[in-house]
């Protein structure tokens, strides 16, 4: 009786909880959830996504939501604070990496009051090379003509590639109000370029001005639409980023050469145009008639654009022509090769980081000759050894006791070669730009314990993602395996709140090593300026810079090395955080160096490897100067709770813009490898299908130097060009292009299936003739020469054909 | 009893036997566990696998080997522990003196199963190795230690019931090793059945206890618990009452309890029924 009434309680409550549970699942009355994936439900692989989750609290009975927000995908769940009193309603934001092009994604709701987990189904997903475009507008649907614009792209998938390299690419506009973006710049950390079009400049107070202008320094495109605007962006916290300072409008029907350039005519409508002075450093990019149209101006990274007319008002609303005018802006190409990522690849920072003494793997001779002595020592040994002094019994006795001892010795072989230390090493990577004091900065942190430790890391950044792994996109372009991953857990569900300050709860064993990845942004008084030219005097177009850069830093730099384009590299030493510098006068040699104790300080000549790796195709395009060097002083955000011995080093890559500057005299003569590719519509990388023996089926490679041009579509190319015109029609184009993708046979009249054409000092495009039943033609230098000294041409196809880049030959 | 179990244990330590079994066990293990580093070590090398991803390694392979001696000397040494006395006409002999059944049969019981621990405990070294790469934790190795004292008890006790009930060395090996593979492939057939349905529909009654029953038989289901806590986690549609074991992370001590029972239970079988081939011997009769 006394156990039927002992079972009886505990049934009876668990009768109690069975339903209770069912009721968790369904949301409270009153309680509604929803929620946006991406951009307009779009998630881009190789990207921080957003995904913004609004619940609105009419409960009638008055129930306070109290609990986290939870997205959970591969493994992780990204979580944030779920606090909503009732009534109330409030729109939360979650962020993850997505790596994958069918990721499974689902949403939780854990509260006292309402318990749910929602399969966010199948999700639209889109490619690293592709652009984002944020139209920040009250009006949906005003970029219509910039939405799925094909295009060539020089970019760099910064998980999967090492330095930039071509791409197709598709283009996805997305339209939110003002009041639905987040104010923390991972928000926009996907997209690739932002507009400002019609929006209620009032709503746009400091915190989203500051995660813009983040964004911008990392690398994005900020366009204003102005206008009739001007006045409302110059009063905006994001004003100062305008690269035209507003003073009024004026009403004008000739478009001039934006007008020719984008086939916009103002007709019977007169368009607006704001005008007033550039800022520093602005400079115009298209006209219109006599008045700036596009006006351009580098900031950090990334670039702002002043439109001076309003994309969303008469002639230009909805013209098809903003399709190009929008992508060309996107792209970028000629001034920033659209690298928004300077970054070191994590891996191979991880791979110099996994070099730490204590985590090293241990010699297999040692571990051979530690098994082998053991095995001899308690068997034939120990038997033997006894035997002799005829005490056989007391192998009962030696036995446990060689195995404590052996036991004992291996532990200590670990604590030898491992330690009794945690060990946190940090290396940042800091990059610093004129024109703004918000300095992108990745952090990769390597903590190895010598006990088991459960620990609490948080970064004290707000504009920081702590990455679990960092990313890495699976079945990448060229069809890869996958690259090893660091990785907080292979097995435990991780839960990481990356909202405000990210934080991580973590418990890690005895001398077991982890690796963690984050970025954000610093906001450190710097100062640089920089008065250099790239005189580009030789004929081998080497880079050779001249002039001065001032410097104002918190902290000296160390092993300093210039790098530029076309392997260009100077060791100048030890740099004053303070100081004008002259390029003449610049010291050469290493420098100082840090003591050897900081292990991470002993890869000076790898990280600045990577560092060309990274950039060198950025600055065969961008023409900077990169002043690379090390500090010590740079503190971690991150910090390791338990006692420990630290190793830090800090390596900040100062952006010295440089001028390109070619001389005018003596003969006209190539510059440079060769005609770069700036960009192009409807295109596509040559596919070529390989057979692997025994693999089972085709694998897809892609030809770089060869592309797919579809009808219509087209790709354009600059020649950069030395010395001065005294000779007409001396320089020829060759075209290659190949009959369709299956036999490649080379067409030998280029002119019956493609166009030539080349760009005007007036910004039109001019026909050159293909000269019949030939591949090659003529260039008219003395219509095409533009004042920078380059060539403009672009292949046009008239059916879909194979082309390569034209080959540009002097006679 | 206590006599039995030195004269069991002088025996020992004065035969090559023993040498060559502590050897084979030491050179088995330590050569599983080098070859694992020897191919692990160049992905340490290039950085494609961390330490700590080479010291669990080490531990499940030392762990596997282990588990697979231990099966085979447990159920070889006990299983041959009484058959052997009479097959050397020596079982008689044995009966005469004045120990009781329960004596005999736990003195046989401990001085083999004792050896086997001491055996089991010659791995410690290797453990000891793969703990200096990291990725293993102290509870984990004293987890797995228990799942292995649990298996050797019951599966001993098994050898000596077997070893009694039959008439010499090789039937009572051949009932052990045939007993002891059925046992095997069953539960891994019910175990792997759960396993499956716990990402799916929720099994069957019948099926779900003979599950939750292979579960706690196999202790591979227990090492696979403790490297990978999750992997018993219902992730299903709807509701499932998982029992006790599961999803809590214990079932590796659960296991070690419910395989120490059922030794204790074989052994009590075992003694109940020891006068009665005590009886037929001296007797005679068949």
């Amino acid at each position: 009786m006394i156990r039927m009434r002992s079972l009886f309680l505990p049934l009876l409550l668990l009768c109690l909880a069975l339903p209770l549970q069912a009721a968790l699942a369904a949301p409270p009355e009153g309680v509604t959830l929803t929620y946006e994936l991406g951009y307009d439900g779009i998630v881009q692989q190789g990207r921080l996504n957003p995904v913004s989750v609004e619940i609105d609290n009419q409960n009638p009975a008055g129930i306070n939501l109290s609990g986290e927000l939870v997205l959970k995908y591969e493994g992780t769940e990204y979580t944030t604070r779920l606090e909503l009193p009732s009534p109330s309603k409030k729109r939360f934001y979650l962020y993850f990496p997505c790596n994958q092009g069918y990721p499974q994604i689902s949403l939780m709701v854990r509260s006292d009051a309402w318990t749910d987990e929602m399969d966010l189904g199948q999700v639209k997903t889109c490619n690293p090379a592709d652009t984002s475009i944020i139209v920040l507008t009250d009006q949906p649907g005003s970029l219509q003509s910039a939405n799925q614009v094909e295009s060539a792209r020089i970019t760099r998938d910064e998980w999967q590639t090492q330095s930039a390299g071509m791409s197709s690419s598709k283009s996805y506009v997305s339209y939110f109000d003002i009041d639905e973006v987040d104010d923390n710049a991972k928000f926009f950390e996907r997209a690739d370029t932002i507009v400002l079009a019609d929006i209620d400049y009032l709503q746009l107070d400091e915190p989203v001005a500051r995660a813009l202008m983040e964004s911008v320094s990392r690398g994005a495109n900020l366009i204003f639409s102005l206008g009739s605007n001007g006045n409302r962006v110059a009063s905006s916290p994001v004003g100062q980023l305008c690269p035209l300072q507003y003073s009024g409008t004026v009403e004008t029907a000739e478009l001039g050469e934006l007008g020719r350039r984008y086939g916009i005519n103002a007709g019977n409508a007169l368009a607006t145009l704001a005008t007033g002075q550039l800022r520093d450093g602005a400079e115009v990019e298209s006209w219109a008639g006599s008045y700036p149209a596009i006006i351009r101006r580098s900031w950090g990274a990334g670039t702002v654009y002043a439109l001076a007319f309003s994309f969303t008002d008469r002639p230009f609303r909805q013209h098809p022509g903003l399709g190009e005018m929008f992508s060309d802006l996107t792209m970028n190409v000629e001034r920033s090769v659209d690298v928004n990522n300077w970054f070191l690849h994590p891996q191979e920072i991880f791979n110099l980081m996994r070099n730490l003494d204590e985590a090293k793997p241990m010699d297999p001779g040692f571990v051979a000759l530690f098994i082998v002595l053991y095995v001899v020592l308690i068997g034939p040994l120990n038997f033997f050894v006894l035997g002799r002094l005829k005490r056989s019994t007391l192998v009962w006795l030696t036995i446990p006791l060689i195995i404590v001892g052996f036991s004992w010795f291996g532990l200590e072989t670990g604590r030898l070669t491992r330690g009794a230390d945690n060990v946190v090493a940090n290396f940042q990577e800091v990059h610093v730009y004129p024109d703004t004091t918000l300095q992108p900065y990745q952090d990769a942190m390597y903590i190895f314990t010598a006990e088991p430790v459960r620990y609490e890391l948080e970064v004290e950044d707000p504009s920081a993602f702590l990455y679990t792994d960092y990313p890495v996109v699976s079945g990448g372009q060229f069809g890869g395996p996958a690259m090893n991953r660091g990785g907080i857990n292979p097995f435990i569900t991780r839960s990481l709140d990356n909202s405000v300050n990210p934080r991580l709860s973590i418990s890690q064993g005895k001398w077991a090593a982890k690796e963690y990845y984050y970025r954000g942004f610093r906001n450190l008084p710097t100062v640089v300026s920089a008065l250099l030219r790239d005189t580009d005097n030789r004929s081998d177009g080497s880079f050779t810079p001249e002039g001065s850069f001032e410097l104002d830093l918190p902290w000296d730099l160390h092993g300093c090395r210039l790098i530029g384009r076309q392997n260009y590299a100077k060791e100048i030493g030890d740099i004053a955080g303070r100081g004008s510098y002259a390029m003449d006068a610049l010291n050469n040699g290493g420098g100082s160096w840090f003591p050897e104790a900081n292990y991470v300080s002993r890869y000076r000549d790898d990280w600045l490897d990577e560092v060309r790796t990274a950039t060198s195709e950025g600055l065969r395009y961008s023409n900077d100067l990169l002043l690379v060097g090390f500090t010590e002083e740079l503190a971690p955000l991150a910090e390791f709770d338990r006692k420990h011995i630290q190793h830090t080093l800090s390596m900040v890559v100062v952006h010295l813009p440089c001028e390109r500057q070619r001389t005018r005299s003596g003969g006209l003569r190539l510059a440079g490898s060769g005609p770069l590719l700036t960009g192009g519509r409807n295109f596509r990388l040559f596919e070529n299908r390989y057979m692997y023996p025994g693999m089972g089926g085709y694998s897809t490679e892609y030809d770089n130097n060869r592309y797919v041009v579809l009808t219509g579509g087209y790709l354009e190319f600059r020649v950069d060009l030395q010395g001065s015109l005294s000779e007409l029609n001396f320089m020829s184009a060759t075209l290659r292009v190949f009959s369709d993708d299956r036999d490649a046979l080379m067409i030998g009249d280029a002119g019956s299936v493609a166009e030539l054409e080349g760009l005007r000092t007036d910004g039109s495009w001019i026909p050159l003739a293909v000269q019949a039943g030939t591949r090659d033609a003529r260039l008219p230098l003395g219509d095409l020469l533009l004042p920078d000294n380059s060539v403009r041409l672009r292949v046009q196809a008239k059916t879909d054909l194979q082309a390569e880049p034209p080959e540009i030959t002097v006679n | 009893m206590l006599s039995i179990i030195l004269k069991e244990y002088r025996q020992r330590a004065r035969g090559i036997a023993t040498l060559g079994l502590i050897m084979t066990y030491t050179i088995i293990l330590g050569g599983v566990s080098f070859f694992v580093y020897l191919a692990r070590y160049t992905e340490l090398q290039s950085r494609a696998s961390t330490s700590s991803q080479v010291g669990l390694a080490l531990c499940i392979t030392t762990f596997i080997a282990q588990m697979i001696m231990s099966l085979l000397l447990s159920l070889s040494l006990n299983a041959s522990t009484i058959a052997h006395e009479k097959d050397q006409d020596t079982f008689e002999l044995l009966n005469l003196t004045l120990f009781k059944s329960f004596e005999i049969i736990l003195g046989k019981y401990l001085s083999s199963t004792g050896f086997l621990f001491l055996l089991v405990i010659t791995a410690m070294p290797i453990y000891a190795l793969a703990f200096t790469f990291g990725g293993l934790t102290t509870l984990q190795f004293m987890q797995l230690a228990v799942v292995v004292v649990g298996m050797t008890l019951m599966v001993s006790a098994l050898g000596l019931m077997l070893s009694l009930i039959s008439d010499d060395v090789r039937t009572a090996l051949g009932r052990s090793f045939f007993f002891l593979i059925t046992l095997g492939a069953v539960t891994l057939i019910f175990g792997g059945i759960m396993k499956s349905a716990l990402s799916g529909q929720p099994p069957v009654v019948p099926i779900y206890w003979l599950g939750v029953l292979s579960f706690l038989m196999n202790p591979l289901f227990s090492a696979m618990e403790i490297f990978n806590p999750s992997v018993f986690t219902w992730a299903g549609n709807g509701s499932l009452v998982m029992p006790f074991l599961m999803n809590q992370g214990l079932l590796w001590i659960w296991s070690a309890l419910f395989q120490t029972l059922i030794a204790a239970l074989i052994l009590l079988a075992t003694v109940l029924i020891y006068p009665r081939y005590r009886a037929s011997k001296v007797g005679g009769v068949g």
